[in-house]
């Protein structure tokens, strides 16, 4: 059944295993309802407040940018697998807010996201970035936790 | 394999519900999904007025079904006594839901910062993935900010907040 509510669908992911699932739910979704998937990774330039050097600014920017080109290679790849066309975004900024602002501003139906790696505490479910996302969107949110039944198994 | 069987709409009886109903209707329509729609009768009030409470979680619940007909979708009424968001959190655990579907009121400005405290709740905890979805009802006019809303706008504003208390029209 293809779906007139569903059209767009933005997978923000920032390439960790967290995101994995995600990914996949987001494509599952885009799948069955003949959307397009923007698969979003936002350049955290949080760093800048923290480095003073320009190389070692330099260094961590392409760093940054070569995880995000991983981060959504993947996206694409599931995407390929499933017949679901992908466009890739890198964007820069605070990670919750450009999110946010990229699905509001170019109305996405919905946003799927993990709760994101590196930040995300192992005790509650969900990390900061995820939550500000939640608190905010307008546009629908679905959050795939990372510790499920079925993900225990494998871990 | 990531595929939703069963989707479990959490419902109370406001108004701002209904967008949730209408994407967890729509995604179970899409993925060919069963719904359980749940209406958790807060356990402070099952004392006084529980009657009253079970009545509005049927209406609720009814509601769900209505939506669910028109689309061919499966629904279960699904009526709990406790703490909202433990009990949701428990029953799509314990039942094997793919995913929850919930509300939020939408909100402006500072307001915009806050999320219902069982939507919160429920997101943090749940171990079950969460859609979260906000209330149409109470959002802003789209692209403008509160200072630039003429008198007439600024009335509907107004009108759209209270309206985060109604409840489903009969």
């Amino acid at each position: 059944m293809k779906s007139r509510v569903y059209q767009k669908i933005m997978i923000a992911t920032d390439g960790s295993q967290n995101s994995m699932k995600a990914v996949a739910s987001g494509i599952e979704i885009a799948k069955l309802s003949g959307a397009k998937v923007y698969a979003v990774y936002v350049v955290d330039t949080s760093y800048k407040k923290y480095l003073a050097d320009f190389e070692d600014k330099e260094k961590v920017h392409e760093h940054l940018v070569n995880q995000g080109k991983d981060a959504i290679s993947h996206v694409e790849k599931a995407g390929e697998m499933k017949k679901v066309q992908v466009e890739p975004v890198i964007i820069e900024g605070n990670p919750a807010v450009e999110i946010v602002n990229y699905a509001e501003e170019n109305n996405m139906d919905m946003i799927v996201m993990g709760t994101m790696g590196v930040t995300a505490s192992r005790k509650l479910s969900i990390g900061s970035v995820a939550e500000n996302v939640v608190r905010t969107s307008k546009v629908q949110v679905l959050v795939v936790q990372r510790y499920t039944p079925t993900s225990q198994n494998n871990e | 394999m990531t595929g939703f069987k069963k989707i479990a709409i959490a419902i109370d009886g406001s108004i701002n519900s209904r967008d949730a109903v209408d994407a967890g209707i729509e995604l179970a329509g899409v993925t060919n999904a069963s719904v359980d729609a749940i209406y958790v009768i807060h356990s402070s009030l099952t004392k006084s007025n529980s009657s009253s409470l079970s009545e509005e979680g049927k209406k609720a619940t009814d509601y769900v079904k209505n939506e669910g007909e028109e689309k061919g979708v499966d629904v279960k009424s699904v009526i709990l006594e406790g703490n909202p968001a433990e009990k949701i959190i428990e029953y799509a655990e314990k039942n094997d839901a793919d995913l929850v579907v919930m509300g939020t009121k939408g909100h402006s400005g500072i307001k915009r910062f806050m999320l219902g405290s069982v939507a919160e709740n429920v997101v943090r905890h749940s171990m079950v993935p969460v859609m979260i979805v906000q209330s149409k009802f109470t959002q802003p006019v789209e692209g403008k900010r509160a200072g630039k809303l003429s008198n007439e706008e600024m009335r509907e504003q107004k009108l759209r907040e209270k309206r985060e208390h109604v409840k489903y029209p009969d």
